[in-house]
């Protein structure tokens, strides 16, 4: 009761400040917001979708391979009807009841129409670039949460795909950066992007979760040198790129969060830039830093969660992978620990009078 | 803090609803709490130093040990992790600090206790991963867990006393089947779920947070889950003895759960045991089936979407009767 209190409140001085020019359909948002009241967001029930689509899907691509195998054309026809139904079901229906049923569907639709096309002897090339155009065709026609997050994923996926199956592995750090800049733009930006258009506006938490799982499967890529082995060298390339983005995303914050003298803005600037340097033959380590501050800054808890869990990774993963004794590790895990401690005792008094304004 | 912000969800529906600017729309999520302003940034420093410093530094202090240095001299070796144990314990007892403070210090002089056993073994070749070794380290952070009132640290406990169990069964040759041991774990943590809860009721512990009691269920329920499956595919070879008592000590453990997730309006326990109960429905269905034709994929398939679907929609509705208006 008390939210909505609250959301009267904001409504009021919202008509108050902008009046008429603001042209509120009350109506509308009543209407969404009891829907909204009522529907459970919790973490729990997507997650319960998901692994419910995933699981069906796993099972229903057994039934496919035992069944239909030696038919193609029945497998693209069935593949076709899969992605197909996932699109209009979700489309049809707001409510996340049926997500389970939309997931599996429509990820057993790519499968199964990959596999077709595969033993239809198409290239590789032009299957992905099919599955492609359905990612982007996807969103243009649903506006439902998961099939959007999905479509973004797959839409990383399959340019990933084209890239591999090229050969063109540097290629890699293009699509990590522009993945890197479009969810910090995405994340940033917020306010321009759900203002701008309403069917934006309704897309936008898939989109922003969606680019947030697609840098951090790239990030695994680049991070884990099992995955990569030596197809993909000049790793600075990328973390050069994300560092300048979290450059521009500490200015950003000194600038939002008005930050009262110029010693402390240099402060900033210099301790941000005493953590990075060290990370510049790590992308993986430095997408994480960018996932942590862009999710802590915009108040986004699956990012911020997603984002120490990959820190923790990543940095585990890097020392495990350096080619020094454990002395050598040692000693530097303690200069960068020792490093840490000072400057949170030097800047402790700082910042306890910041934390209580 | 105390009085329930504007999510933004809500601002993204007015925002749909109307022509809101967007700079409007950017000062609203500064000042509903949900951007982070400058204190909550100080905070986030505050915190990522001290937790980063902690943790490179034990991290550091746990590679120098593994590296074994010969030319130094066991009792140095033994005397840098005491010393470090000492200095660290120091800090907790006698600094004035914030307690949140105290309490990631407390769980890195925790991590070093396990460094100290680990050193101890290695100089005296004990063998560093027997049981002894995680028995050790449990027992010696038990009173520092208990009275940390430190979430993390209970966790880290816990998970001590898991591994502690798991090998003990392993090294000393009890060599239980893999569902007598998932049982057992079940029950311990089961147990520490209801200990940590009513200590928190006498209010011995003054703080328990969510997440502590749904890691331990979370945990609880995966080792019955795969307990109960491993014993539907092994119980032709290994008697059905140990499959029921697990089922028994799910179904009791799972209604008790239930019923607390619905008095106490919690919809976790309703979304994992579920889950749990369909995983070994799914597992059934497989065994009693016994043949891989397309038909038994398909019917599983069907069954998990289904049953997933109906779950979904029987929360959903139990939320509604909770907290919808109408």
């Amino acid at each position: 009761m008390e939210t909505i209190n609250r959301v009267d409140q904001l409504l009021e001085k919202l008509g108050t400040e902008h009046g008429e020019q603001l042209q509120l359909n009350r109506l509308e948002i009543d209407k969404e917001l009891k829907e909204d009241a009522h529907t459970y967001k919790g973490l729990g029930i997507k997650l319960l979708s998901i692994a419910g689509g995933l699981l069906g899907t796993a099972f229903f691509l057994g039934f496919v391979f035992l069944s239909v195998a030696n038919s193609k054309e029945a497998q693209l026809v069935l593949g076709i009807l899969l992605m197909g139904g996932a699109i209009l079901l979700n489309k049809a229906s707001k409510s996340t009841i049926l997500d389970a049923a939309c997931i599996g569907c429509y990820l057993a639709g790519y499968a199964v129409t990959g596999i077709a096309m595969a033993q239809m002897q198409y290239s590789e090339n032009f299957i992905t670039g099919v599955l492609l155009a359905v990612a982007i065709i996807t969103p243009c026609i649903t506006s439902g949460f998961m099939l959007n997050f999905f479509s973004v994923l797959m839409i990383s996926g399959c340019l990933f795909t084209l890239i591999n199956v090229n050969d063109a592995y540097q290629l890699i750090h293009v699509l990590t950066v522009v993945v890197a800049i479009g969810y910090t733009y995405i994340s940033l930006f917020e306010a321009d992007l759900i203002a701008g258009n309403p069917e934006l506006n309704n897309r936008y938490m898939a989109w922003l979760n969606g680019m947030l799982f697609s840098f951090i499967a790239l990030l695994t890529y680049l991070g884990v040198r099992g995955l990569h082995y030596h197809a993909l060298e000049n790793l600075y390339v990328s973390a050069i790129v994300i560092i300048v983005v979290i450059g521009f995303l500490l200015h950003h914050v000194v600038r939002a969060i008005d930050v009262p003298d110029e010693r402390s803005k240099i402060l900033i600037y210099i301790m941000g830039c005493l953590v990075l340097l060290p990370t510049i033959f790590a992308p993986a380590i430095c997408g994480s830093l960018l996932i942590i501050f862009l999710s802590y800054s915009i108040g986004h808890r699956t990012g911020l969660i997603m984002g120490i869990m990959a820190l923790v990774y990543f940095t585990g993963q890097y020392y495990y992978d350096l080619d020094y004794t454990l002395l050598v590790k040692s000693e530097i895990m303690l200069a960068s620990g020792a490093l840490f401690l000072t400057a949170w005792f030097i800047l402790k008094k700082q910042l306890k009078r910041y934390e209580q304004n | 803090m105390g009085t329930p912000r504007v999510t933004r969800n809500v601002i993204h529906i007015i925002s749909r609803q109307s022509k809101w600017p967007a700079k409007d729309i950017e000062n609203t999520l500064h000042d509903e709490g949900i951007y982070a302003d400058r204190a909550a940034w100080a905070r986030f420093t505050d915190i990522a130093l001290l937790a980063l410093g902690v943790a490179f530094s034990v991290a550091g202090v746990i590679f120098f040990f593994a590296y074994n240095w010969h030319n130094l001299h066991k009792f140095v070796k033994l005397g840098i992790v005491q010393g470090l144990v000492i200095a660290t314990i120091c800090v907790v007892l006698f600094a004035k600090i914030q307690p949140v403070i105290k309490q990631i210090i407390l769980a890195g002089a925790s991590v070093l206790v396990g460094v100290l056993f680990a050193v101890f073994g290695q100089i005296y070749q004990t063998g560093a991963d027997a049981y002894d070794f995680f028995l050790g380290w449990t027992v010696f952070i038990t009173l520092w867990a208990l009275f940390s009132g430190f979430a993390p640290l209970y966790l880290i406990w816990l998970l001590l006393v898991n591994i502690t169990i798991v090998l003990f069964n392993n090294q000393v040759g009890l060599s239980w089947p893999a569902n007598t041991i998932c049982l057992v774990l079940f029950a311990v943590n089961v147990s520490a779920i209801v200990i940590a809860q009513l200590l928190y009721r006498i209010k011995v512990i003054n703080e328990l947070p969510g997440y502590f009691t749904k890691l331990v269920a979370l945990g609880a329920v995966c080792c019955i889950t795969i307990g109960i499956v491993n014993g539907i595919f092994d119980h032709r070879y290994t008697g059905a003895g140990i499959l029921g008592i697990s089922v028994l000590a799910a179904v009791v453990v799972y209604g008790a759960a239930v019923y607390y997730a619905i008095t106490n309006k919690s919809l976790y326990f309703l979304c994992i045991i579920p889950v749990s109960i369909i995983v070994i429905i799914t597992t059934w269905i497989a065994d009693i089936t016994r043949d891989d034709s397309g038909a038994v994929y398909l019917l599983v398939s069907l069954f998990v979407v289904i049953s997933i679907t109906v779950l979904v929609k029987g929360l959903i509705t139990l939320n509604k009767s909770w907290h919808g208006n109408n």
